[in-house]
């Protein structure tokens, strides 16, 4: 059962890097940092500027580090937003154009259930590098592109949650891992026709 | 010191209160600049029913107004009736209820937070938060039905739990709920599904006590039912059904689901299965609502929702959302609170998530009372836990956010909102027609209505005698007011006449002036058709709002 188990974690993950592919044909992987000059931003902080009553107040609101602090934040937030990885970001999409399901809706119930049900004493220090590396990642202008770090991050997720759930209530096991298998063929099926 | 710790509690509620009364109430007829159409819409027919007991069409006492046949709840035009009798038709008049509703909802929110924690400290962040909340400031300085249901949902909430000890309470609790539910579109799902999980929660409790709560309750259900009928009629009828099914993501549509796969070949059936992707599409809709991407980092991105450069929460309340979320879940003695919480958090993004809008903050208002709950559970929980570490240094840095939030809320409501939106709050009527006493009285106006329904600005901002108005308009027979959905694109206003302006014969035969924005008519129009611009109303960030023209027909 385990073994069948880890299949369909593997097949729920295995979206991920399939679409990955699909969409990042040329993959460009040189780093774009958020603190990078960025002309629009400068331009956007100087027309605000000259709406505010004061220069200084102006000046404490509006600065480079306004611009990469909201960048890095708009990041973090990306990563943790579940439409992310379940819908493609929509319905607001991401302007890089890196907006692909990432896995099936059903893992979310495998994944809920690890974050909250599932009881290990090394799943405190796996959530831990796992928010180090979101924290990280975040740095990266073009950070969905470094998003395949994390699919590691996601097997263990969907396969302990899974088992953890057979293992406590067998009927919804049996429901959650229908629903799953089910999605990710439907959702294979639909990257490779 | 003994008794400024006894009056702390009330001296934190009094400035949240203050807090809260100053970003609702200042300046509040001037920003936004300009009257939206609607809140023209609400207004006009307030002032209509004023002076007549009908509205523009000429209906007596809508059970819903018809307005540009969309069909407006009528409680918000209902209860601007007193406040337009004792102010006059004014941007600020029709503000003023939901700027004193939003205010009575901080309070609202003590109490209620209060009775389900017993927690004074919870209580009065809880209250704090939302007088701060640029969320909840939004539509309290604008006029939106939605503000007005949920401060009778709240109410209705909160008289139902005084009620399981006070059962005459019930009646009370009932009214309040069914104001709501014909208050706004979306409490007409929220409010019986709350109803119905507060009556699953509590069934036990009341069945233990039916003989002194059975009376009140029947009672109230009784009222409750007398309330909500007549809307209940209306919901079948085309008008109310129009304005649903064009928004609703699972009603078929021109517009391609969310998700179609062009390629499919001999799985289209299944990959393009239109109620599956509905429902994916209504999934990631519902689930916005919740993320923290979209309340803390994108915010609403329709035109006239957001203040710029703020989220729905400011950025620093994200680390006590999740501690509200995860404490919320583990704590064993806030049972009420807990399922209060919950309920309202799952429930209130349903009605916004079925329309094809993206996480919508209009329809989505109640969620705000939730998601201000788990912030302030999560701050007063690690207050609780931190206490008595770091006493002085916690407290100064939750000023400084509070002082920093604040002021760059203020920047953002009275200094860029304007700069940025006016363009979508019909900015420029008020001073085009400012203008019309100094034209020729003899010349009759003609007003571009291509972009917009123009002609309730003009009434608005005139205030209209709604009697003549009524007399000279004709749009559908009463008898058909809720079903027939033609509308008279024409209007006549005493001098003014609102229409599609044509070229060459409204511009080049007759002598007449002509208001129409800078899309209708350009500079190179102008120019061919030998117009002369009158005078040009610019928008606060530059670029004309609407320019009044005068004709120069070749003789």
């Amino acid at each position: 059962m385990k073994k069948l188990i880890l299949l369909l974690a593997v097949l729920s993950v295995l979206l991920w890097p399939v679409n990955y592919f699909s969409v990042n044909r040329k993959i460009s992987l040189v780093p774009q940092m958020i603190s990078e000059p960025d002309y629009q931003g400068r331009q956007l902080i100087l027309r605000n500027t000259y709406l505010y009553p004061n220069v200084p107040l102006a000046r404490f609101f509006q600065n480079k580090a306004v611009i990469i602090t909201n960048k890095y934040l708009n990041n973090f937030f990306d990563f943790i937003d579940p439409g992310y990885y379940l819908f493609g970001s929509h319905p607001r999409e991401l302007v890089d154009g890196q907006n692909y399901t990432r896995l099936p809706l059903f893992a979310l119930i495998p994944i809920l259930w690890f974050l909250f049900k599932f009881k290990n004493k090394r799943k405190k220090i796996f959530l831990l590098i796992l928010t180090g590396l979101l924290l990280i990642l975040s740095l990266f202008l073009n950070h969905p592109v470094y998003d395949f770090l994390l699919w590691p991050f996601f097997l263990p997720m969907i396969y302990f949650g899974l088992l953890d759930i057979w293992q406590k209530n067998k009927n919804l096991g049996i429901a959650a891992s229908s629903l799953l298998l089910l999605e990710v063929i439907l959702e294979l099926s639909r990257v490779i026709s | 010191m003994k008794n400024f710790r006894k009056y702390l509690p009330i001296f934190i509620l009094i400035f949240s209160i203050g807090v809260g009364i100053f970003f609702r109430f200042y300046q509040l007829g001037k920003s936004p600049v300009g009257v939206y159409v609607d809140e023209a819409s609400i207004g006009y027919n307030a002032y209509s029913i004023l002076k007549t007991g009908r509205d523009e069409y000429g209906q007596f006492m809508p059970i819903m107004f018809r307005s540009f046949s969309t069909f407006q709840s009528p409680i918000y035009t209902y209860i601007t009736v007193p406040f337009i009798a004792l102010l006059g038709l004014s941007s600020y008049s029709i503000r003023l209820p939901s700027a004193i509703f939003g205010v009575l909802t901080i309070l609202l929110l003590y109490l209620l937070a209060k009775k389900l924690s017993s927690s004074e400290t919870f209580a009065l962040i809880a209250a704090l938060f939302l007088s701060l909340s640029p969320w909840h400031i939004q539509f309290s300085r604008t006029v939106y039905e939605t503000n007005i249901a949920l401060f009778f949902l709240l109410l209705g909430a909160l008289c139902f739990y005084h009620a399981l000890k006070k059962p005459w309470l019930y009646i009370l609790s009932s009214l309040s709920f069914a104001i709501s539910f014909i208050a706004y579109r979306a409490e007409i799902l929220i409010v019986p599904v709350l109803l119905l999980m507060l009556t699953f929660r509590f069934g036990k409790t009341i069945a233990s006590n039916v003989k002194s709560h059975m009376l009140p309750i029947v009672l109230s259900c009784v009222l409750g039912l007398i309330i909500i009928v007549p809307t209940v009629l209306i919901l079948p009828t085309p008008g109310f059904q129009a304005r649903s099914s064009t928004m609703n993501i699972f009603v078929p549509s021109l517009q391609e689901p969310w998700g179609i796969k062009v390629d499919a070949g001999n799985l289209s059936w299944i990959l393009n299965n239109r109620q599956l992707l509905s429902v994916k599409e209504f999934l990631s809709l519902y689930t916005s609502y919740l993320s923290p991407r979209y309340l803390f980092s994108l915010g609403d991105a329709g035109p006239r929702k957001p203040f710029p450069d703020l989220g729905t929460f400011f950025v620093w309340q994200f680390p006590f959302y999740l501690a509200g979320l995860y404490f919320l879940l583990k704590e064993k003695n806030k049972k009420d609170l807990r399922y209060f919480v919950f309920t309202l958090l799952l429930v209130s993004p349903i009605p916004a998530a079925l329309t094809r809008d993206p996480y919508s903050t209009l329809r989505s208002l109640p969620l705000v009372i939730p998601q201000v709950l788990l912030i302030s559970f999560g701050l007063t929980k690690i207050l609780e836990m931190t206490w008595p570490l770091f006493n002085k240094q916690k407290y100064l840095i939750l000023t400084i956010l509070a002082v920093y939030s604040t002021t760059r809320m203020f920047i953002s409501i009275f200094y860029h909102n304007d700069y940025y939106t006016s363009i979508y709050w019909n900015y420029g009527w008020q001073q085009a027609l400012e203008d019309v006493p100094n034209l020729d009285p003899d010349l009759p106006i003609v007003v571009d209505n291509s972009h917009g329904d123009s002609y309730i600005e003009i009434l608005f901002f005139l205030n209209y005698d709604p009697a003549t108005y009524q007399h000279d308009n004709f749009e559908v027979p009463l008898s058909e007011y809720y079903t027939n959905l033609t509308r008279n694109t024409t209007k006549h206003i005493g001098r003014f006449t609102v229409k599609g302006f044509q070229w060459g014969i409204d511009t080049d035969h007759t002598e007449q002036y002509i208001i129409a924005d800078n899309i209708a008519i350009g500079l190179v129009q102008i120019h061919e058709h030998n117009l002369t611009i009158v005078d040009e109303i610019n928008f606060p960030s530059g670029g004309v709002a609407l320019r009044i023209l005068k004709t120069n027909p070749k003789k």
